[in-house]
């Protein structure tokens, strides 16, 4: 037992409240439950979406290459009794944009780096400490989610080509689900659903990360192609343990 | 069952958490749990400190017309029914219109009551689409809160002079509980509570607004007459329930 009575931390953000005056900013900022961080040149907007019931948060990316922005819950230490998060989000075009949506260890609040990105056939790792999630780039040769995970840009499982393929590629302005979890090991399991079916296992993979590191879980969006980039939010979720020890 | 792990979409704001300012000009939150608000006239919010529990104090202008709404949403009937219950306290009633319940549209910036009350009988409005909920008109002849629901100003049962009142006036500094719920076919019932009653059915509806309309939940006070006063409404909570769309 802990020293306290709230040794869960859950975080479910419906984005039913929220603002639509700032936007862009080099800081880790609240929107609803959810932090989000922008890249320090980024120039992006919030808005309402109106025409669908439920909250639904719409962000815009400016049309320069690689900008984006990355909301956040967090961070968790998977030791702590595991930690999970899921999100339902679609984008406007699969043709532009790259996202990344799981755990990553470095959120850098000015300029956040996508942890993994994929061009023609292979994954590119960032370095930015441990990871685990599904991404998906318009670089790639063949559209789809691909799982990936590991820790200082080194992989923890083939990912490359075809080999960690949901074979469930997104569609423009359809809704996916997806849900990452890490238990108290950094054992990973990857889960996606797509418009028409509920979530399935696309991957499981043991000791992806450190179970002692601290993750953020994160739903990231970087433009290609100098285009802007559009996602819908319907909600996003994370659970963790409380650290007693510390 | 849904594509995800979280279908139901429940917003419970008590006010313990909120930011006093005037309020601005477009679509804003108000408090931390969803609640989110637009404005005519734009007044202000405030706190209570004299009673327990969070409560938000809306302070509207003295012009004629102004006006606050307080909403969460939109949701769609259809997707398993809709809920929403809000606990308020009119300061003083021979200054103010409320309407408490769902309404299909609402604009950002001029906010429209969807029904008001005068005299003996409701004037239903434009640009409001659907709708549902309890309305109190200080233009009244007789002071009562009346059910209504409908859509595009059209109403669903008769509304009119005592055919929908509830037979309890709000009273000034009191505080009343209206509940009100849409079912997936759009029934609907009306409830209200007094200061020291429990929720009462004060009226019941079928199919009282189209299938495809998104419905916000609301509280919405506006100003009636030119007065040197401001309007003080005072929101102990807010609720409402939806569940989410898992087509789109």
């Amino acid at each position: 037992m802990g020293i306290g009575n709230k040794g869960r931390i859950e975080v479910l953000e419906h984005f039913m409240g929220y603002s639509t005056e700032s936007a862009q900013e080099a800081l880790r900022l609240p929107q609803g439950k959810v932090n989000y961080c922008a890249d320090s040149a980024a120039s992006g907007v919030f808005a309402l979406v109106t025409d669908e019931p439920g909250g639904i948060l719409q962000i815009t990316t400016d049309t320069t290459d690689n900008h984006g922005y990355a909301f956040s819950i967090g961070p968790f230490a998977p030791s702590d009794g595991g930690c999970a998060m899921e999100a339902r989000f679609k984008v406007d075009a699969v043709d532009d944009l790259a996202v990344y949506c799981g755990f990553s260890e470095t959120l850098a609040a000015a300029g956040p780096v996508m942890p993994a990105e994929f061009a023609t056939e292979s994954f590119i790792y960032n370095g930015t400490g441990g990871m685990a999630g599904l991404q998906f780039d318009a670089d790639g040769t063949t559209d789809d989610w691909r799982a990936c995970g590991g820790d200082a840009a080194a992989a923890a499982f083939d990912a490359d080509s075809d080999a960690t393929r949901a074979n469930q590629a997104p569609v423009a302005d359809e809704f996916d689900v997806i849900r990452v979890e890490i238990n108290p090991h950094g054992d990973v399991d990857y889960w996606l659903a797509d418009k028409k079916n509920g979530l399935r296992l696309i991957k499981h993979a043991d000791s992806v990360v450190t179970a002692t590191d601290v993750q953020f879980a994160v739903l990231m969006l970087e433009s290609r192609a100098n285009a802007a980039a559009v996602m819908e939010i319907d909600y996003m979720y994370a659970s963790g343990g409380t650290d007693w020890t510390q | 069952m849904g594509q995800g792990s979280f279908g139901t979409i429940e917003v419970m704001e008590h006010f313990t958490c909120f930011q006093t300012a005037t309020m601005g000009t477009t679509k804003l939150p108000v408090g931390c749990e969803g609640v989110m608000y637009c404005s005519a006239g734009e007044g202000s919010f405030e706190e209570t400190i004299d009673e327990p529990g969070g409560i938000l104090n809306v302070l509207l202008d003295t012009n004629d017309d102004e006006n606050c709404v307080l909403y969460v949403g939109p949701f769609k009937p259809s997707d398993g029914g809709v809920v929403m219950e809000a606990r308020i306290k009119i300061a003083d009633i021979t200054n103010e219109a409320m309407f408490v319940g769902f309404q299909e549209t609402l604009n950002a910036t001029t906010p429209v009551m969807c029904a008001e009350f005068a005299t003996e009988s409701f004037a239903y409005n434009a640009s409001c689409g659907g709708f549902a909920g309890l309305q109190f008109d200080k233009d009244a002849t007789t002071a009562d809160w009346r059910a209504t629901a409908g859509d595009n100003q059209i109403p669903d049962f008769v509304c009119d002079s005592d055919d929908a009142r509830a037979y309890n006036a709000p009273v000034n500094d009191k505080w009343d509980v209206i509940r009100v719920e849409l079912d997936p076919n759009r029934d609907t019932r009306i409830y209200l509570g007094e200061d020291t009653g429990a929720l009462k059915l004060v009226k019941s509806g079928t199919a009282v607004m189209a299938d495809s309309c998104l419905v916000h939940a609301v509280v919405m006070m506006e100003h009636r007459a030119v007065s040197d006063t401001t309007d003080l409404l005072e929101v102990d909570y807010f609720y409402a329930k939806g569940y989410r769309d898992w087509t789109v």
